[in-house]
């Protein structure tokens, strides 16, 4: 029974059942084909950074236990960052508690297999950071039989750090949402603290590697004074100091243990407990009448601002693309001539070279990509409503253009006030946002009706962790690299009007060319679903 | 109103819904009724375009569901077995919504809603979100909207499931003083008692073939519904 628990919850977080009950291999391998690279490009960027640290920490003899201790601080923060969220749905928020309580299964069993999920999800985020400070290590300077034994171990400890931190921040986030009527802001503002952080120790990694690789002394004193259990950890391996393994397995175990032991005596309660809602009374207002297709539209954004994930994840881009034009218009001569020494390119071409990668920033943005995935069990309302189905598909684009639109030309308004920048690149850098967004509202879609996943047990899943949603995230990434490259590589060849002009016409014959797939084949396939 | 002829659904091997006809007349209320798995959901999914179907024809006021789906969904209104509706959404806001979708006017759906909801007693908890709304809740919601453009064919799904009493006497009063007016329903039951007693035709099906149709005392004759029901059950197919 154990074993099933398990098996069904992971299945419900990385598996779709195709309606027609047929296995579909070909989704299920590009999904793990994706999921494999993510891993390795994190892989190798952390590879990277225990290169450089290495290179100032470790001697390979005794004594650097540091560098071990600073790996084990960080993967419990990325298992923390990545897995808060997922432990308050998985615990608090998860909508099969009642049935299977209803069942004659033990509510420890439930809780275990839940518990299990979620601490390999947890391993997995932090082994993404712990085994390539390792490999390096191992690399340089050889890492003796016990060291790899104390490294596993530690490994394997180190994600219920993470646990018992996530499980508190999620009891606490339970509580706090319990008793607010606007809980959808509530969760945006969090997971925007959470993100912010992230997002800038992503940028910045290299600045903070190298500022952290010089400063080994302090790095030392931090964790021996604040964070002694890390540090009691990096001795344990380095050393192999059974007294420090055996004060850091106390320090994951036992608080592990309490947490555990407090969440499975309340189980029955907060599975059982009824949501706390702010109760409205209603008082009649004039309805507002909209047309079908603006209908459908309005029904995505209500969607789409009521549900923190959808909103964090889907919206995190369009924050991007004004954070950097305003870092744009700050820091624009300097990129300016930078680009002018490097290339010697103009200060026109360097604007709309700036244009791009900041309208290629909206790619990430991610409404449609999930449009369908996420009317679920409500597939019905919409296929039993006479609406065609291009009805549905383009009301479910306006809805993208309708969030994301405005974000996009406000950007483009900020990069106007680049000092002397021209009345085309004043232009087009409205225009190339604009159009790049209506692009990415049809790719997601196109990628979401060949790749939809109906049977989720919590929204999270339709969001994060579908195939359209890994392909849109992965084809964004490499649309903003590629956009950047290509424009920076065609500056002799080019005048930078005309690389804006092609640039526009590209995207525009391509939402063109999605547009006919959407009254075609889209349309088709929406109606099989 | 409802003409369906010759309906034959299968899933892979399996023939879920095998030469089925039914005519629904306007104004008639239908009761479709048989066991579990018998292709009751099969064959209103199909009326409705939820589901294709492999053969036959199914039309609705002269309109045929395959041809013209739109100009049929626009006629009717479908109440599912389970209710799921969205969740993110007020119940104000959804209905709001279906009426969009239906081009139901200003003046009419504000006057539909006010008379509905206040008839099943939810108008105070219309600002709320459909997701603190309890199943019964669920369930008279799904009912106001599908009553909201004055369909002209009724479908639904086990309609009563889920429904206090009062709620489920409101919803007989409405469906006969909406037959009067000549709207039709076409609905699957359990309960043989309520489709005894609202219905004006009947028709059996197992394992996806009609085994009787007709009006309620063709079909029970002098037994009870019941007896009628358990005993054409145990015959062969």
């Amino acid at each position: 029974m154990f074993k099933t628990l398990v098996l069904t919850r992971f299945s419900s977080m990385f598996f779709r059942k195709p309606k027609d009950g047929k296995k579909q291999k070909g989704n299920t391998n590009i999904y793990f084909g994706l999921i494999i690279f993510l891993i390795l490009d994190f892989g190798f960027l952390f590879f990277s950074n225990y290169i450089v640290i290495s290179d100032q920490f470790c001697n390979g003899t005794t004594g650097d236990g540091t560098y071990f201790a600073l790996a084990a601080f960080l993967s419990m923060m990325l298992a923390f960052i990545g897995s808060v969220m997922t432990t308050q749905q998985q615990i608090y928020e998860a909508k099969d508690n009642e049935l299977l309580l209803s069942m004659p299964i033990k509510p420890s069993m439930i809780l275990s297999a839940r518990i299990v999920v979620l601490y390999v999800w947890a391993f997995a985020f932090s082994a993404i950071n712990f085994v390539p400070a390792l490999i390096v290590y191992a690399g340089k300077y050889a890492l003796s039989a016990s060291g790899w034994i104390m490294s596993v171990l530690c490994l394997i400890l180190v994600p219920l750090i993470s646990m018992t931190v996530s499980f508190i921040i999620a009891w606490l986030i339970q509580l706090i949402t319990s008793r607010l009527k606007n809980k959808t802001l509530f969760n945006i503002v969090l997971t925007f603290a959470l993100m912010v952080p992230y997002m800038a120790f992503c940028m910045k990694m290299y600045n903070i590697v190298s500022f952290v690789a010089q400063r080994k002394d302090d790095v030392e004193s931090v964790l021996k004074k604040y964070l002694y259990p890390f540090y009691a950890c990096g001795m344990a391996v380095s050393d192999f100091n059974i007294v420090n393994f055996l004060i850091f397995l106390a320090v994951t175990i036992i608080p592990f243990a309490i947490a555990m032991t407090v969440i499975s005596k309340t189980f029955i309660k907060i599975a059982t407990r009824k949501k706390g809602f702010v109760k409205t009374k209603y008082v009649e207002k004039r309805l507002k009448v909209r047309s079908a297709r603006m209908a459908v539209a309005m029904k995505e954004v209500r969607h789409f601002t009521s549900n923190s994930t959808y909103a964090v994840n889907g919206g995190m881009g369009l924050i991007m693309q004004v954070a950097a034009a305003i870092y744009a218009v700050v820091k624009f001569n300097t990129l300016a001539e930078a680009l002018n020494s490097m290339l010697g390119m103009s200060a026109d071409y360097a604007a709309a070279v700036v244009i791009v990668g900041i309208a290629s920033i909206g790619t990430i943005v991610e409404v449609t990509v999930c449009a369908i995935s996420l009317e679920g069990k409500n597939l019905w309302i919409l296929k039993s409503s006479p609406l065609s189905a291009i009805d549905v598909l383009k009301g479910k684009l306006y809805a993208h253009y309708i969030i994301a639109l405005p974000f996009a030309i406000v950007s483009g308004i900020i990069i106007n006030f680049i000092p002397g920048i021209s009345l085309v690149n004043r232009f087009f850098a409205i225009v190339v946002p604009v159009v790049l967004q209506i692009f990415v509202a049809y790719f997601g879609l196109a990628c979401n009706l060949c790749f939809p996943k109906l049977d989720w047990q919590n929204e999270a899943q339709a969001i994060k962790q579908s195939t359209a949603a890994f392909i849109a995230v992965f084809g964004g990434m490499g649309m903003v690299i590629l956009l950047v490259g290509i424009s920076i590589a065609l500056y002799l060849v080019l005048p930078y009007s005309i690389l804006l002009i092609i640039i526009t016409a590209i995207f525009g014959f391509g939402s063109f060319l999605y547009e006919l797939y959407l009254h075609g084949k889209g349309s088709k396939r929406y109606l099989e679903l | 109103m409802l003409y369906i002829n010759n309906l034959t659904k299968r899933y892979g091997q399996k023939v879920a819904v095998d030469n089925l006809t039914l005519h629904i007349a306007p104004g008639e209320i239908y009761g479709f009724i048989g066991h579990n798995g018998a292709g009751k959901t099969t064959t209103i999914k199909a009326c409705v375009g939820l589901h294709d179907f492999d053969e036959g024809e199914i039309t609705i006021n002269g309109v045929s569901v395959k041809k013209d789906p739109i100009k049929c969904k626009s006629m009717i209104a479908y109440i599912p077995d389970n209710p799921d509706l969205y969740e993110f959404m007020s119940g104000i806001k959804y209905l709001n919504f279906i009426a969009d979708v239906y081009k139901v006017s200003e003046e009419d759906r504000n006057s539909k809603i006010e008379k509905y909801t206040d008839l099943f007693g939810i108008t105070k908890d219309l600002a709320n979100p459909i997701v603190s709304y309890s199943h019964g809740m669920k369930q008279k919601l799904a009912i106001v909207a599908a009553l909201i453009h004055n369909p002209k064919l009724i479908i639904m799904d086990e309609p009563f499931v889920g429904l206090d009493p009062k709620a489920a006497f409101e919803v007989k009063e409405i469906m006969r003083n909406m037959a009067k007016e000549g709207t039709a329903f076409f609905f699957s039951t359990h309960v043989l008692e309520v489709a005894e007693k609202l219905c004006d035709h009947i028709a059996i099906i197992k394992e996806g073939h009609l085994i009787i149709d007709g009006t309620v005392d063709e079909v029970k004759g002098n037994n009870s519904l019941e007896d009628v029901f358990l005993e054409l059950e145990g015959k062969d197919v």
